[in-house]
């Protein structure tokens, strides 16, 4: 045993506290070291052990506060490697000790935290950018489609990605079916058609007869069929309609480029107003909006 | 080096460019972690990620299986890292203390309060790391972060292996002490 073991473990054998075996080895030092003894002598003389701070104000008049060589064997005796009696005899000056009871509670937490700091997340580009510098048969396709990958997994891992997704679909869906201009207004009502139609054939299938997907795969066919014909004729039965709504439209701006240049001013509200309302009636124009020249016309029809 | 990496390092030797796609994607943040602590910039960090991984790409032909792979890429990193420092010295530094932005460590007042805390002394922990002395922080990261054996540790830093315990010891408790003083300044804010 050296000294500073000796002084680690004297607050112990003051208090009774120690092992035979340290006691042992703590008063075979205590023969053999002079200065030790003085230290053991004095603290003895202060009589009320019952201070907490008797073995620092002794060590402090004699060899000085020995935290600074106990925070160096801290992480050893927290990692496990110091030998057993020494790992005591630090457990014993930290129990006393406010000081190095805090530092180590500190180095606990930050032992746990370490391991954090091991990993950087890449930005989405590292990996294909990586990839390009250093694979030689690299084409710029196979690169960008890396790339494009890792963009997508990127936001397809978002946690908001569903909701957004769904929120984007539907308002294209609404723009595509349900607003005045819309190419397909009456893809709803079919999809729903099909779908009862295919629930009905559902109903009414003979195990033994035609098999579920033929029946699916034939009311698929039809329904595209009649979508895209459905699509086709009504496009052009808006355009036939559109038509004279942008004429209309035209003869406005002419009008109103004619008071231009003649300076007619009084002219001028009147062309206004009605270049206003034929605006406003072509945007209007609803799929059952009737034809300006006054003929109704029923865009209900079905094509198919 | 377990045995699933080695199969990796060998097919990626045979010139299996999957295998190869597959170690950046296993090793770049560590690479990463490694590199932005050292040059402490993120921008930085990133260019000497992708040096490291075209060092490796060419090293690894001559790479021994035996060896392992962990500390080597490492060792790349560190080597690369302290040459990235010293073409920039004629350069400002950068600044100080990133570690908040790069490592997410901003408050988050919606958190549990667990995590919050977790979240709190992470911030503080980086703090204190950035206001080390270079070579404890180095110990530090390649010890207590990266989990090198003590005897690679001292080899990279070329130290005896005893200086390199007691200099992690040492570097264990002054993190400590700049953590609680941290502690102890957001505590009296």
């Amino acid at each position: 045993m050296n000294c500073d073991h000796f002084h680690l473990s004297l607050d112990g054998l003051l208090r009774d506290r120690l092992d035979d075996f340290q006691r042992e080895e703590m008063l075979e030092h205590l023969q053999a070291c002079e200065e030790c003894a003085t230290v053991y002598a004095l603290c003895r003389r202060e009589g009320s052990l019952s201070a907490p701070f008797l073995v620092e104000s002794v060590l402090g008049q004699t060899t000085g506060s020995i935290c600074s060589s106990v925070e160096e064997r801290l992480g050893d005796w927290l990692d496990g490697r110091l030998e057993k009696d020494r790992g005591r005899e630090l457990s014993s000056h930290v129990e006393n000790c406010e000081r190095c009871a805090e530092l180590v509670q500190a180095m606990r937490r930050c032992d746990d935290l370490l391991p954090s700091f091991a990993e950087m997340e890449p930005d989405a580009n590292f990996t294909a950018d990586v990839l390009m510098a250093t694979l030689e048969s690299a084409s710029l396709w196979h690169v960008a489609w890396r790339r494009l990958r890792d963009v997508f997994e990127k936001v397809f891992h978002r946690p908001a990605f569903p909701m957004e997704a769904s929120f984007a679909t539907t308002v294209v869906l609404v723009i595509l079916t349900a607003t005045p201009l819309a190419p397909w207004p009456q893809l709803p009502a079919q999809a729903l058609a099909v779908v009862q139609s295919l629930g009905e054939q559902a109903a009414d299938i003979d195990p033994a007869g035609a098999s579920w997907n033929t029946v699916v795969e034939s009311r698929a066919a039809e329904a595209v069929g009649q979508t895209s014909s459905a699509a086709n004729l009504i496009l052009r039965g808006r355009w036939e309609r559109l038509r004279p709504r942008l004429d209309r439209v035209g003869g406005d701006l002419r009008r109103l480029g004619d008071i231009a240049v003649h300076l007619d001013f009084d002219a001028w509200l009147p062309a206004a107003q009605a270049l206003g309302e034929d605006v406003r009636a072509l945007w209007q124009s609803p799929a059952t909006a009737p034809d300006p020249d006054g003929d109704a016309v029923s865009t209900e029809e079905n094509p198919a | 080096m377990n045995e699933e990496l080695q199969d990796l390092v060998l097919r990626c030797q045979s010139g299996d460019e999957l295998a190869w796609e597959t170690l950046v994607r296993r090793h770049q943040a560590r690479v990463l972690a490694v590199a932005y602590h050292y040059v402490r910039s993120t921008e930085e960090a990133r260019d000497v990620a992708q040096e490291v991984f075209i060092r490796i790409y060419r090293s690894l032909p001559t790479f021994q299986a035996a060896e392992s792979f962990l500390p080597w890429m490492i060792r790349i990193t560190r080597s690369c890292s302290i040459d990235h420092i010293r073409r920039r010295k004629a350069r400002p530094p950068a600044q100080d203390i990133a570690a908040d932005e790069v490592f997410d460590l901003s408050d988050d007042g919606a958190m549990p309060d667990q995590l919050a805390e977790h979240a709190s002394d992470r911030r503080l922990l980086g703090r204190a790391l950035a206001g080390l002395t270079e070579l404890h922080r180095e110990i530090l990261l390649l010890k207590e972060i990266q989990g090198l054996p003590l005897l690679e540790v001292a080899r990279m830093l070329n130290i005896p292996v005893g200086t390199a315990k007691s200099r992690s010891n040492r570097a264990r408790a002054e993190l400590a002490r700049e953590f609680l003083a941290l502690q102890g300044e957001e505590g009296s804010r």
